[in-house]
């Protein structure tokens, strides 16, 4: 039923045959739990969306430090709350937008191991140079926790909660806040 | 005259610090800016004037209260203290008094949260009508981390605030021909806070007055209501370097709204929001690298401009009985603009219409239709070239009957296409169309009293079309089939089994790259014994089974057809143990007038086992991984009287695992609730 509905009320656009060596994140397999960093870092580099979308979990929860969550950058506007994976992948997007470039290195340590469950300690840098500002590099960084779940055979992201801020550095809790904002929070 | 004493207690905003799962929301309403808070509430619908009053009893009443709460599991141990009381005069005066203090230690990780709070309120009514309160709150956050190399990183969040306000409010009950009534409320404060933060001090002076007006209409069933505020602060920011004065804020905002009643089955509802808003306050830049500008040296004004625009309308018609009509449509628009960091501009411009059709046929089944339309423009200025329109257009249909026989159907189907235009393709070419599909039936039966049984069959769809060259590598389709039927049997009051069955297969495929695909299948079995010999004994033996393969389908080497290529299969089996012991359970109470009191006490034990065996079959290896987990504790539950509890749950946990910490391994989980009225 849905699907006849669909051919007939929806025409979609036809796309264009994409350029040879485009697709650089569309074979990462999930099946280990690290699977998660090589494909959000794969996203970001390429600035391709497909990895990043299937490795965030359809229960995902963002979670910001709190020195983040009482900026009065936000004049009261509830930039984190409800927080789900549609947010999560409209500020991404967002993200790649506005980037020139972008790099992220992270460095995951294990806190906590199961059989479906694994949660990460994990430092991360994130590096950007913006259109509007080419000469200008931004860097965030902090310390966050990655909980990923085993869900039908693949491991996915369900919480990234930040959790520690470094020296001289914004979060890249901050950047999502400051994006998210900008969207219509 | 009965004496009415009226709490407003206009405390100013304390911090409450957003943690998404581990507690509960921030409460969004303590945000600095009650305007703006009262302006998203109606921008939501919520336009009903706050009712704050209450009756007092005769003579003075005090009832202090104290309140701990522990809390301990594996990644932090907690403690709350809570002090509490309340007074009431038959003068009309109440007064408020409470402080807490909240600790918190993390076992996996070098950190702690402090967190303290007073507060203290005097309100007291001046006549039927009027009303004042003074208040006083010293809010303390402090969080401390141990960064690898052992320095110590802190979080320094103080405030200290003194609010004044009075309110006004009076309804009419007029003998006009066409007014029924009319109510008006009014209220000013005033608030002076003095903030301290880990890199600079901040001190603020507040004032504003907000007022509203509802009329009720004796024609039509119209109801009008309109609010309005206007609201000023002037801030004053001071690190170790430099001060910043002239710092502060103007707000004004204005609610209007009108309910019509027409006939006795058509109602129309009409609003309109408006807000706007400038503040200037002291900021810090994001730099460039070698020179990441943080620090107290790198702070400077920053001034925002806000400004929104909302205007709903719908109708709610009752065609006749059984068959419902609802149409809402709606204009909305948001700014911000800023003086100095100019790529944070953005303006949404948003319209959307929306209609549902409710029937329910004589026989019971009931259809719902739902379409829905919106496009919402969003301009980030033109520093970026991020903007694009953003369309939505949605149709859902749902069944569902019930039979005399007891069973259940329901059928529910939606396709929603998501389309993203951008304004600059050139300089962005991230057009994309994605067409979100779904269809869900689910059977539900009692054919006999003690066995009762439900099926439930999905499909849904995804499709993701990328229409640039650059982009469209992405293109994917991921398909969800689900098969999932479940029973429950009571073969009497001492045992019962439940059982369920699950066939999932998720699919992914790259549109452009045939051998791109992901296959996914998963068998899922799950079965439950409940066995309760006694009245105090409860035993539960729980199994759960999930195998899953994946693969690709590849083209053969031979005859080039595409044939499944399975690359690796897994199997889960979990086994839970659980044996209760109910030492106490009974409800005491000392006179037939007195209220029942609930005491119970229990000990527990549990064990789970899970394995996890992995089979690659490229390289023809298996990994086998298993954990598993006893607890062992007791759990209470005492009503002592007055409002006296206590709540408690400790447990000692031992896992078993190849990997983990120490501290994983072993800890106590504890949680404990002690409420004691004085």
């Amino acid at each position: 039923m849905a699907l006849a509905l669909s051919g007939c009320l929806f025409d979609t656009r036809e796309p264009d045959e994409p350029t040879p060596g485009g697709d650089a994140c569309s074979a990462i397999a999930l099946d280990v739990s690290n699977a998660v960093f090589e494909a959000i870092t794969c996203a970001l580099e390429s600035e391709q969306d497909a990895a990043y979308e299937r490795v965030i979990s359809e229960r995902f929860v963002f979670s910001p430090t709190q020195d983040d969550s009482l900026d009065q950058t936000w004049g009261g506007a509830p930039v984190y709350e409800n927080w789900n994976k549609t947010v999560e992948l409209d500020v991404f997007s967002l993200m790649l937008s506005d980037a020139q470039t972008l790099a992220v290195e992270f460095s995951p340590s294990i806190l906590i191991n199961q059989t479906t469950f694994v949660r990460y300690r994990v430092e991360y840098l994130l590096t950007v140079v913006n259109v509007a500002t080419p000469g200008d590099t931004t860097q965030y960084g902090g310390v966050a926790q990655f909980d990923v779940r085993n869900e039908g055979g693949n491991w996915r992201l369900t919480f990234w909660d930040e959790v520690e801020t470094v020296p001289d550095l914004s979060t890249w809790g901050f950047l999502k806040g400051t994006l998210r904002l900008r969207l219509g929070a | 005259m009965m004496a009415m004493a009226v709490a407003v207690a206009a405390s100013s905003a304390s911090p409450d610090p957003a943690r998404a799962q581990e507690s509960a929301p921030p409460d969004t309403a303590q945000t600095g800016s009650p305007l703006y808070d009262l302006t998203r509430q109606a921008a939501q619908g919520n336009l009903a004037l706050p009712d704050t009053l209450s009756e007092s009893r005769i003579g003075i009443r005090f009832t202090p209260t104290y309140i701990n709460q522990v809390t301990g599991d594996v990644s932090s141990v907690g403690m709350r203290n809570v002090f509490q009381t309340n007074m009431t005069t038959p003068f009309g005066s109440m007064f408020n008094f409470s402080v807490s203090a909240d600790e918190k230690h993390y076992r996996l990780q070098d950190k702690q949260d402090q967190n303290k709070q007073l507060t203290a309120t005097v309100a007291h009514q001046l006549d039927v009508f009027t009303s004042a309160s003074i208040s006083f709150v010293d809010s303390r956050v402090f969080n401390r981390s141990i960064i690898p190399g052992g320095a110590v990183q802190d979080y320094v969040f103080n405030d200290q605030s003194f609010n004044a306000s009075g309110g006004y409010k009076r309804e009419y009950r007029l003998h006009s021909t066409f007014v029924r009534s009319v109510r008006l409320d009014a209220l000013v404060n005033g608030a002076a806070v003095q903030g301290e933060r880990t890199y600079k001090n901040d001190e603020t002076l507040a004032a504003g007055g907000f007022g509203g007006l509802a009329a009720s209409f004796r024609s039509g069933g119209i109801n009008f209501i309109g609010r309005g505020g206007h609201r000023e602060t002037w801030d004053k920011s001071t690190t170790t370097l430099s001060e910043y004065d002239g710092l502060g804020s103007s707000e004004d905002s204005l609610m209007t709204g009108f309910v019509a009643e027409i006939g006795d089955s058509i109602f129309v509802d009409a609003r309109y929001v408006y807000y706007e808003g400038a503040r200037t306050w002291a900021d810090q830049a994001q730099g460039s690298l070698g020179g990441q500008q943080g620090g107290v040296e790198n702070v400077f004004e920053e001034t925002e401009h806000r400004s929104s625009r909302a205007t709903t309308l719908s109708l709610n018609a009752r065609v006749w009985r059984g068959f419902a009509v609802r149409v809402s449509g709606f204009h909305d628009s948001q700014l911000y603009d800023y003086e100095i960091q100019e790529t944070r501009y953005s303006n949404t411009v948003g319209d959307g219409l929306r209609g549902t059709v409710e029937y329910t046929a004589p026989w019971r089944t009931k259809a719902i239709v739902t379409l829905e339309n919106s496009k919402t423009l969003r301009d980030f200025g033109p520093l970026s070239v991020s903007s694009y329109d953003d369309t939505r257009m949605k149709a859902a249909l749902a069944l569902s009957h019930r039979f005399k026989s007891g069973m259940s159907l329901e059928l529910a189907g939606s396709t929603m296409l998501t389309r993203s235009e951008y304004l600059d393709t050139e300089a962005n070419p991230r057009d994309r169309d994605q067409v979100d599909t779904s269809v869900n039936l689910r059977l539900g039966s009692t054919p006999f009293k003690k066995f009762s049984a439900n099926i439930s069959v999905a499909y849904s769809a995804s499709e993701f079309i990328n229409i640039d060259a650059s982009q469209s590598s992405n293109n994917r389709t991921r398909e969800l089939y689900e098969l999932r039927p479940a029973f429950t049997y009571v073969f009497d009051e001492m045992f019962s089994v439940s059982q369920s069955y699950g066939i999932a297969i998720e699919y992914t495929d790259f549109v452009f790259t045939p051998t791109d695909n992901f296959l996914d299948r998963n068998l899922i079995f799950t079965n439950k014994f409940d066995f309760r010999p006694t009245k105090h004994v409860t035993f539960i033996f729980d199994y759960g089974f999930n195998f899953h393969d994946n693969g690709s389908y590849l083209p053969d080497e031979v005859t080039g057809e595409e044939e499944l290529s399975v690359q690796g299969e897994d199997r889960r089996d979990r086994v839970n143990l659980r044996l209760d012991y109910r030492l106490m359970s009974r409800v005491v109470q000392k006179r037939p007038s007195d209220p029942q009191l609930r005491q119970s006490l229990g000990i527990f034990a549990e064990q789970r086992y899970s394995r996890f065996e992995d089979r690659s079959l490229f390289s023809d290896t298996k990994t086998v991984t298993t954990d598993g987990q006893i607890v062992v504790g007791t759990r209470g539950d005492y009503e002592f009287g007055n409002g006296r509890t206590l709540k408690f749950s400790l447990a000692r946990v031992r896992r078993s695992s190849r990997f983990g910490s120490d501290a994983e391994k072993e800890y106590w989980d504890m949680r404990s609730e002690f409420t004691y009225p004085f």
